[in-house]
């Protein structure tokens, strides 16, 4: 009736508009809150309880004192650290060569090569695990021919069995490598290069001075969210060796697996998972920072919008 | 030597070793599939095989006696599922955050990569108590909420880059011509976007046909699939390499023939965090 109130329900209307987005984050934004937010925040509830008893008493943070006292943690903590060192500095150093390889330009059949040897990473890690125990058998493995190692037990000895599990590992990692490095070296910009070469640079030191210093920021990124993917390594272990031999390597998602799956106790494993994400957030801060600078960030808009 | 000559050395080197990476990283899956068509005297024979003839039989035996006809439905039902969710709540979700603007960029980014970052095996823990308490432990509805979480985040996060990709011109014509918003997203952005559409939905089904942690743990025996019914004849004490070689191959093949018909998108795919959980 009066033109204040025209502006009342003019204002009323634009708030039900202004929430348009919000209308379609909506949906995903709830099944989040059930079925992530909500499962860590009752972690903790879990974790500070003892769930194997009747009534699931609280107990404060006995589970959590027990994690500092604890050897075998701190015995899958090691080995997931060794295991971790050691696959990724292989694959990285695999997946820089071979990512150089791919990017050469008298390379022919480019485009072959490149599809093809993506292919280990796409495959299910059991099927991974599985066809490395068939490689490794000790009487029947085709390794042990192939290689002249003639009844070699690689899953089964505690001198090779980590070794073994980080060469499956290697194998199915090494390409992630590779791709997000071919894709860093492809968006390099040329001019450098025929500036340098002008000047007389040879080829190691175009790489020495050049194309280092430059995939520097790729490289953190690929690193870190390498770190992070084997942290998250589970299935080849279980499929491979199952933690032995006498838990050699057992890495620490196998030690929340067992904790929590084949001894029930799901309070203790709460704690460690609750460890787990904390450690793994303290990562993922680090490579969100090196993500925001340009290169990581670059990665995903630039591929997407070509062609 | 001439320059000719020098460049033609250079490329058979290049060209040689590229090639034996290649023999030397395919050789466990050409492995694989080589064993799942030897029979059984063969494939349990030293010194191992290259050259036989190649028999079916493992594949058949993996049906009429492993009876894994159920457990290969279950996984292609975990992996439409997954992909169906993911797209029904991520394309949303992607169109708003990139046509309108919420919150700020790395704030959605650390929400995407917050997701992508938990293990499996952390996130299973409560989610075996919850939905045993939901009672849809040992369903296959189960698994695709546990599977769907990191399917959603990865669908919205790749189709937010492909929806920027086309101009907003195009949609504010289609408004100004009388088309709703819903409209715009059907007939406009919709069918501009779908490569990215083909690829994520790729993608997110890839995510739930190779879970393992979460079927292993939700899934029970009824919804049991193909990665975690593999995993259970690799611990029984008399192992038939042959069909277990066969399960294999059906488990890696159509994820091999996906991955190759979205090979465009791969790096997106990857660095958004698909194909692995």
């Amino acid at each position: 009736m009066t033109p204040a109130a025209g502006v009342v329900s003019r204002r009323g209307a634009r708030r039900i508009r202004i929430p348009e987005p919000w209308l379609y984050l909506g949906p995903a934004l709830l099944w989040f809150l059930m079925f992530s937010v909500f499962p860590l925040v009752y972690t903790i509830n879990m974790s500070l309880r003892d769930w194997g008893s009747a009534d699931q008493p609280f107990v404060g943070l006995a589970n959590y004192a027990e994690m500092i006292s604890d050897p075998s943690l701190y015995q899958s903590l090691r080995t997931t650290a060794i295991f971790a060192l050691g696959a990724i500095s292989l694959s990285f150093a695999l997946g820089v060569a071979i990512a150089l390889l791919l990017a050469n330009d008298d390379l022919v059949c480019k485009a072959f090569f490149r599809s093809i040897l993506i292919l280990p990473y796409v495959i299910s890690d059991v099927v991974v695990g599985i066809s490395f125990r068939l490689m490794f058998h000790p009487i029947l493995g085709v390794m042990n021919y192939v290689l002249g190692t003639r009844g070699w037990d690689w899953f089964g000895s505690p001198n090779l069995a980590l070794t073994s599990i980080i060469l499956a590992v290697v194998w199915h990692l090494t390409p992630f490598f590779t791709i997000i490095l071919l894709a860093g070296l492809l968006s390099l910009p040329k001019e450098p290069y025929e500036a340098a070469r002008i000047d007389g640079a040879g080829s190691w030191r175009l790489f020495r001075h050049l194309t280092l210093p430059m995939m520097r920021p790729v490289c953190q990124v690929v690193l870190l969210m390498g770190v992070i993917d084997v942290v998250k390594v589970f299935a080849i272990v279980f499929t491979t060796t199952d933690g032995g031999p006498a838990r050699l390597t057992e890495v620490v998602g196998m030690y929340v697996f067992r904790t929590g799956f084949r001894y029930y106790r799901l309070d203790y494993a709460s704690a460690m998972a609750l460890g787990v994400v904390v450690a793994v957030a303290i990562l993922a801060f680090l490579a969100m920072r090196a993500l925001s600078e340009r290169a990581g960030a670059a990665l995903v808009p630039s591929e997407v919008g070509r062609r | 030597m001439s320059r000719a000559s020098r460049v033609l050395v250079r490329r058979c080197v290049l060209f040689l070793l590229a090639a034996a990476i290649t023999v030397v990283f395919l050789f466990p899956i050409y492995w694989i599939v080589s064993l799942s068509l030897q029979d059984a005297i063969t494939s349990s024979s030293f010194p191992p095989h290259f050259i036989f003839s190649p028999t079916f039989r493992n594949y058949r035996n993996l049906f009429v006696e492993a009876n894994f006809a159920p457990v290969l439905a279950n996984t292609a039902m975990i992996a439409l599922g997954t992909a169906t969710v993911a797209l029904v709540l991520g394309i949303p979700a992607a169109y708003a955050l990139a046509r309108f603007k919420v919150g700020s960029g790395e704030h959605i980014s650390f929400a995407v990569l917050s997701v992508r970052i938990i293990p499996s095996y952390v996130a299973v823990v409560p989610l075996f108590v919850l939905l045993n308490k939901l009672g849809l432990y040992g369903s296959r509805s189960g698994v695709i909420v546990a599977t769907s979480v990191v399917a959603i985040s990865f669908a919205t996060w790749m189709m937010r880059a492909f929806i920027i990709a086309i101009p907003a011109e195009l949609e504010d014509a289609a408004r100004i011509d009388g088309c709703s918003r819903l409209g715009v997203i059907f007939r406009v952005v919709l069918p501009l976007a779908a490569p990215g559409l083909v690829a994520t939905s790729l993608f997110t089904a890839i995510l739930g046909w190779n879970d393992f942690v979460f079927v292993l743990i939700l899934g029970g025996e009824a919804a049991k699939t193909m990665p975690v019914a593999l995993s259970g004849l690799v611990t029984e004490q008399r192992v038939e390499w042959g069909q277990l070689a066969a399960g294999g191959v059906l488990t890696m093949l159509p994820v091999i023939v996906f991955a190759l018909l979205v090979r465009r998108y791969f790096l997106a795919g990857i660095v958004s965090g698909g194909v692995n959980e």
